[in-house]
C-alpha cells in the first residue's frame, strides 16, 4: 500500500466517521471502524483520526443523543486497540487535557488504559504522563465553599455541584488505576524490592487524597456516607496494597516537618531529582499525608490492615504537625478533619502518660497557637467547642511537669481572656488532681505554683485594666483563689505564703478598677439618658445616638440607643459579679488567715 | 527461616519453659523465648534500621497482625520509640536470623487504652519475630547510604540541634585505620565548612541528641570529595568515618521544655563560649554569645529560690561582659546602656560603675565619667585603676574647659569685632 493511499484512506475514514456521528448513523460508523481496509491507516495515522471522534465528546451529545456518545466510546476503544500505541497515546493525552470538559476526560480514560496495557515494557514513562495528566485535571477541579454546615446538615453537600463533579471524575479515575495497582500489589506475592511503577502509583494516590478530597465531607454516618467516601476507601485499599505498611508515611511527615524548619528547605522543595521521591512536596503534598492519617486514624479506614506495633506516643507526635497543617486552613471541612484527627490520636493516650520532654519540639507551640485560633475565630460553633475540649484533653495527657511547663508557656501564645479563663479552670483541675493523688504535689505547689498564679491571677494594666474585656479571666482567677483558700487550709500548696502578693497584684487593683469602671459606665449611661431626653425635647425626631462606647479598645459601631443601654447594663452587671466574687474571696482569705 | 506462622501462633499462647525475662526492671513484662538461634554475635545497635517478619497474636490465639500477610517485611528504626516498648527492648537482643517469641505485658504494649479496633484494653500480646537483617541508620537526604550512623551511646531527650544552633562536639576522624584528626570544638550548625567540618558530618550532627555518641560512616561525596584534603593526608575520593559525641548544644530559646534550671544551664553554656571568644580577642563573637546569655534569662517568671539568685548573678555578669565587649569594639553608647542595665540589677556593682565611666569617657563626657569613678573609689578606696581614671577625667575636664574657653573667647571677640564694624543695628532700628 502506498503512502498516498494511506493518506487518502485516512481522510476518507475521518470524513465518514464525522458524517455518521453527526447524523447519528452509529451502525455505519461502527462498521467502518471494524473494516480491515482501514486497519493500516488506523495504525499509522491515529493522531488524525482520534480528533474526528473526540470532538463529539461533549455534554450536548450525552444529553441529546447518548447512543452517539456510546458509539464514540466504542470507536475510541477500537482505535486504541488497533493503533500504534506510542503515537495514539500522545494524541489521546492531548485530547484529554481539557480541564473544562469532564465528559471528554472521562471517556478517554478507557482508551488510554487500553494503550497502557499495550506498552508493558515502556510503561514507566507513559504511565507517568497519564497520571500527570489526570493529576492536573483533578487539581483544577473547583471545591465547595464554606457553608458553615453543622452535623447532619453536611449530608447536603452531596448535592453541591462541585461535589457532584468531583465524585464523577473520581468515579472514572479509581477503576482506571485499579489494574495498574494490582500489577504491582504486594498482595500478589510480588517482589517487595523498590519498583518504579509502585512508587509512581503511591505518589499518584496520595495526590488524589489531597486537593480536592481534603475539602469534601468524607465522614461516615450511621447508615449512609457520601458517595465519594466509598471511592476514598478504595483508594486507601490500593495504598495498602502498594505500600504494605500505611504508617510509613509518618516518617516522611517528620522529615517534612524538620526540613521546613531548616534553611535548606528552599532547594529541598524545588526537588532534587535524585532525592527520595516521597520527600518532595511537589510529588507528595503534606496535605495529602495529613488527609491519609485523618482517614486511617479518625475514620478507621484500613486501620485494621496497619501494623499493630507502632507506639501511640509516636503516632501522636508525628500527627501533631499534620493536625497543624489541617487546622491552619480556612476551609472548614479541612479544619474539621484536623480536629477529628486530633481527637483520634489523643484518645489512644492515657492521662498523664506523655513525658514532658517531648515539649522540646516547637510543634507544640504551633499546635496550641493554631488550635486557639480555631477556638476563637472559627465560624462553626461546634468546631470551636470541640477545639476547647481538645485543648483540655491535650493538657491532661502530659505528666505533671509537662502540664506545668505548658501552663507556664501557654499565655505567651494565647492572649484571649476567654481562653485564659478556661486555662485557669484547667489549672484548678490540675491542682485538684495533684491534691487528691498520693503523689507529691511537685509542680503545683510552692514557688512553681506561685509562678503560675502570678501569670494567671494578675491584671495586665493594674487598676486600669479593661474589666469588661477581661471578665472571663478575672472571674476564673477569683474562683481559683477562693477554691484554694477553702480547700487548702493546711497550706499544702503553699498558697497562704503569698496571699499578700496576690492581694497586691490582683485583689486590691481589682477593687480600685471596679470603682473606676463603674463610675465610668454610669457616666456613660447618664450621657445616654440626657441625649435621649434632648432628642425628644428638640424636635421629636429619632436621631442617631452619638455617645461613643468602646469595649476592649474597640469602638462599637452604629448602635441604637437601646443597644447601647444594654451593653452598658451588661457591663455593670459583670462588675457586680466580679465584686461579689471579690468580697467572697476576701472573706475566705480572712477566715483562713485567722485560723492559721 | 521462620516456622510456618499459622502453626506457631496456636502453640505459643503462654510462654514456654525456656522463656527469659528481658524487661529492664525484671518485672516479667517482656518474656523472650528463642525458637531458632541466629547467626553471629552481633545484635542491632540503637538507631539501626531493622527488617523483621512477625506474627502477633492475643493470648486466646487470635492473630491480630502479621507482616507476612502484607507481603513485605516490617522495618523500623530501633530504639526511637516508634514502636511499643517491648519491641524496642526485645528486638535489640536479637541476632540476625534469630526467631523468638516475645510475650509482652500491656505496660510494654498498648496499656489500658488498647489499640482499637484490634487490641483490646489491658491485653498481653505475643509476637513471633524473625530478624531478617539490619543496616545502619541512613541519614542522607537521598537515602543513598552515603551517611550511615551507628549509635554507641544513646542521647537524652527528644530534640536535636536546629540550623544555626551552636553545637559542642568531640570528634575522632578516621581514614581506614589511621586517625587523621581528634579534636573538640564548637561551631554554629550550617557554618561547619569554616571549621573544617564536612557536609555529611554536619548533616549527621543535626540528627544527634544531647550526649549521643555515634560512629558516622561517610562516602567521599559527603566528605572531602574528589579533592581530598592534603592537610589531613586524605586522598581524593576517600570514604572516611568519624566517632562523634554531641556534648551540648544550644536549644531554641522558645522551647517549652526548658524549665528554670535548664534555662540557667543554657545561659552558662553561652557565657563560657563568650568568655572563650573574649580571651581570643574575638569581641564581635563574644558579644553574640553574651547576648544569648541575656536572652535565656530575660523573662523572670519560672525561677525558684536559689535559682533566682543565680539567674540574677548571671544576668549581671551578662550585662557587664556585654559592656566590656562593646567597650573593646569602641561602641560606647551600647556599652553605657549595658552598664545601666547592670547597675539597675546591682546599683553597687564596681565593674558596672567603672565600665560606665569608661564608656562616658569614650563619649567625651568626662564629668559624668568622673562621678562613676568616684563612686568606685568610695566603695573601694584601694582601687588604683579608678583613681587613675579620675586623674584622667580631671585632665580631660581641664582640657575641655581650656578648649571651651578658647572657643568662647574667640566667639566673644568675633561678636565684638562684628558689632564694631556694623555699628549698632538695634539702635538704628529704633531710630527708624
Amino acid at each position: 500500500m502506498s503512502v498516498q493511499n494511506i493518506d487518502d484512506l485516512c481522510s476518507e475514514l475521518t470524513t465518514i466517521l464525522g458524517d455518521c456521528l453527526a447524523s447519528g448513523r452509529i451502525n455505519e460508523a461502527l462498521s467502518v471502524i471494524y473494516n480491515v481496509k482501514y486497519d493500516q491507516c488506523i495504525k499509522d495515522k491515529s493522531w488524525d483520526i482520534i480528533p474526528s471522534v473526540t470532538k463529539f465528546l461533549i455534554q450536548e451529545t450525552v444529553d441529546n443523543s447518548p447512543e452517539v456518545f456510546d458509539c464514540c466510546e466504542t470507536l475510541l476503544k477500537e482505535i486504541a486497540e488497533k493503533s500504534s500505541p506510542e503515537e495514539a497515546l500522545l494524541e489521546f493525552l492531548e485530547q484529554a487535557e481539557s480541564f473544562e470538559n469532564d465528559v471528554k476526560f472521562l471517556a478517554l480514560l478507557k482508551p488510554i488504559q487500553i494503550i497502557l496495557f499495550k506498552l508493558p515494557k515502556r510503561r514507566r514513562q507513559s504511565l507517568e504522563w497519564c497520571l500527570n495528566m489526570i493529576e492536573s485535571h483533578v487539581t483544577s477541579l473547583p471545591v465547595p465553599e464554606n457553608y458553615r454546615l453543622e452535623g447532619e446538615e453536611r449530608k447536603l453537600l452531596d448535592s453541591d455541584p462541585c461535589v457532584c463533579r468531583i465524585t464523577k471524575v473520581y468515579g472514572g479515575i479509581v477503576p482506571f488505576c485499579k489494574p495498574f495497582v494490582n500489577e504491582v500489589s504486594l498482595r500478589q506475592r510480588a517482589e517487595y524490592q523498590k519498583n518504579v511503577q509502585r512508587d509512581l502509583l503511591i505518589c499518584f494516590i496520595l495526590q488524589l487524597l489531597g486537593h480536592p478530597l481534603a475539602f469534601l465531607d468524607l465522614e461516615c454516618y450511621e447508615k449512609s456516607s457520601s458517595a465519594i467516601r466509598s471511592m476514598t476507601e478504595e483508594l486507601l485499599t490500593f495504598l495498602t496494597y502498594l505500600a504494605g505498611d500505611l504508617m510509613v508515611f509518618l516518617e516522611y511527615a517528620e522529615t517534612r516537618e524538620s526540613e521546613r524548619r531548616s534553611k535548606r528547605n528552599e532547594n529541598f522543595t524545588t526537588g532534587n531529582s535524585d532525592e527520595d521521591i516521597f520527600c518532595r512536596e511537589d510529588k507528595v503534598p503534606v496535605l495529602s499525608i495529613a488527609i491519609l492519617y485523618y482517614l486511617v486514624l479518625a475514620e478507621h479506614i484500613q486501620l485494621s490492615e496497619a501494623p499493630c506495633i507502632y507506639s501511640p506516643l509516636y503516632i501522636f507526635q508525628r500527627c501533631l504537625y499534620l493536625i497543624v497543617v489541617l487546622i491552619k486552613h480556612s476551609e472548614e471541612l479541612v479544619v474539621r478533619k484536623g480536629l477529628l484527627l486530633a481527637n483520634a490520636v489523643l484518645v489512644t493516650l492515657s492521662e498523664g502518660s506523655v513525658p514532658w520532654n517531648i515539649l522540646e519540639s516547637p510543634i507544640h507551640k504551633e499546635f496550641v497557637e493554631s488550635l486557639s485560633k480555631v477556638m476563637i475565630c472559627c465560624e462553626v460553633e461546634s468546631f470551636r467547642k470541640s477545639a476547647v475540649l481538645i485543648l483540655r484533653s491535650y493538657l491532661f495527657k502530659f505528666d505533671a511537669k509537662g502540664r506545668y511547663l505548658l501552663m507556664l508557656n501557654l499565655p505567651t501564645v494565647v492572649n484571649h481572656s476567654g481562653i485564659l479563663g478556661y486555662l485557669i479552670t484547667q489549672l484548678k483541675d490540675m491542682i485538684i488532681n495533684a491534691l487528691s493523688s498520693t503523689m507529691t504535689l511537685a509542680y503545683f505547689t510552692g514557688k512553681t505554683l506561685y509562678d503560675l498564679m502570678s501569670i494567671y491571677c494578675s491584671l495586665e494594666h493594674g487598676a486600669e485594666t479593661d474589666l469588661v474585656e477581661n471578665v472571663d479571666q478575672i472571674v476564673s482567677a477569683l474562683n481559683l483563689i477562693r477554691f484554694l483558700a477553702l480547700r487548702d487550709r493546711e497550706n499544702k500548696t503553699g498558697m497562704w505564703d503569698y496571699v499578700g502578693v496576690l492581694e497586691k497584684s490582683l485583689l486590691e487593683p481589682l477593687r480600685e478598677g471596679i470603682k473606676l469602671s463603674r463610675a465610668h459606665y454610669k457616666l456613660m449611661l447618664r450621657d445616654l439618658e440626657e441625649e435621649k431626653n434632648g432628642m425628644v425635647n428638640s424636635d421629636g425626631l429619632t436621631r442617631k445616638s452619638n455617645v461613643a462606647i468602646t469595649v476592649g479598645g474597640q469602638m462599637l459601631p452604629n448602635l441604637t440607643h437601646e443597644n447601647k443601654v444594654t451593653v452598658i447594663t451588661s457591663a455593670l452587671n459583670s462588675f457586680e459579679l466580679i465584686e461579689s466574687l471579690l468580697s467572697r474571696v476576701n472573706e475566705c482569705i480572712d477566715s483562713g488567715t485567722l485560723k492559721s | 527461616m521462620a516456622a510456618e506462622n499459622t502453626e506457631t501462633a496456636e502453640v505459643v499462647q503462654s510462654p514456654g519453659p525456656s522463656a527469659v525475662d528481658i524487661s529492664p526492671d525484671k518485672d516479667g513484662g517482656i518474656l523472650k523465648e528463642i525458637i531458632k538461634e541466629g547467626t553471629g554475635f552481633e545484635t542491632p545497635v540503637q538507631g539501626s534500621r531493622v527488617f523483621v517478619h512477625y506474627v502477633g497474636t492475643l493470648t486466646d490465639g487470635t492473630k491480630f497482625d502479621s507482616s507476612r500477610d502484607r507481603g513485605k517485611p516490617f522495618d523500623f528504626n530501633l530504639g526511637k520509640g516508634s514502636v511499643i516498648k517491648a519491641w524496642d527492648i526485645g528486638v535489640a537482643t536479637m541476632r540476625k536470623g534469630e526467631v523468638a517469641v516475645l510475650t509482652c505485658k500491656p505496660e510494654y504494649a498498648y496499656g489500658k487504652a488498647g489499640s482499637p479496633p484490634t487490641i483490646p484494653p489491658d491485653a498481653t500480646l505475643i509476637f513471633e519475630i524473625e530478624v531478617i537483617e539490619w543496616t545502619g541508620e541512613d541519614l542522607s537526604q537521598k537515602k543513598d547510604g552515603g551517611i550511615i550512623r551507628y549509635q554507641i551511646t544513646k542521647g537524652d531527650g527528644y530534640s536535636t540541634p536546629n540550623e544555626g544552633a551552636v553545637v559542642e562536639v568531640r570528634l575522632v576522624g578516621k581514614h581506614g585505620n589511621r586517625v587523621f584528626e581528634e579534636r573538640e570544638l564548637s561551631f554554629p550548625l550550617g557554618e561547619g565548612s569554616e571549621f573544617g567540618i564536612c557536609e555529611g558530618l554536619e548533616r549527621a550532627i543535626e540528627k544527634f541528641k544531647k550526649g549521643e555518641k555515634s560512629r558516622i560512616e561517610l562516602k567521599s561525596k559527603y566528605a572531602f570529595k574528589a579533592e581530598g584534603k592534603a592537610e589531613l593526608a586524605i586522598p581524593p575520593n576517600a570514604d572516611i568515618e568519624y566517632e562523634v559525641e554531641l556534648k551540648n548544644f544550644e536549644k531554641a530559646k522558645e522551647s517549652w521544655s526548658l524549665d528554670s534550671a535548664e534555662k540557667i544551664e543554657q545561659a552558662k553554656f553561652f557565657k563560657e563560649k563568650g568568655t572563650n571568644y573574649f580571651k581570643n580577642e574575638k569581641y564581635a563573637l563574644a558579644l553574640k554569645m553574651y547576648k544569648k546569655v541575656i536572652s535565656f534569662l530575660e523573662f523572670g517568671s519560672g525561677f525558684e529560690g536559689d535559682l533566682d539568685a543565680e539567674r540574677k548573678a548571671l544576668l549581671l555578669v551578662g550585662h557587664l561582659n556585654l559592656a566590656l565587649c562593646h567597650l573593646k569594639l569602641l561602641e560606647h553608647v551600647e556599652a553605657r546602656d549595658q552598664c545601666d542595665k547592670a547597675l539597675k540589677l546591682d546599683p553597687s556593682s564596681e565593674k558596672g560603675l567603672f565600665r560606665r565611666g569608661q564608656a562616658n569617657l569614650g563619649l567625651g563626657e568626662p564629668e559624668k565619667a568622673k562621678v562613676d569613678f568616684e563612686a568606685v573609689c568610695k566603695m573601694d578606696p584601694n582601687n588604683k585603676a579608678a583613681a587613675n581614671q579620675i586623674i584622667l577625667c580631671n585632665k580631660k575636664i581641664k582640657e575641655q574647659k581650656g578648649r571651651e574657653k578658647k572657643i568662647y573667647a574667640n566667639m566673644f571677640e568675633k561678636f565684638a569685632q562684628r558689632d564694631r564694624e556694623v555699628g549698632t543695628p538695634m539702635e538704628t532700628a529704633e531710630v527708624n
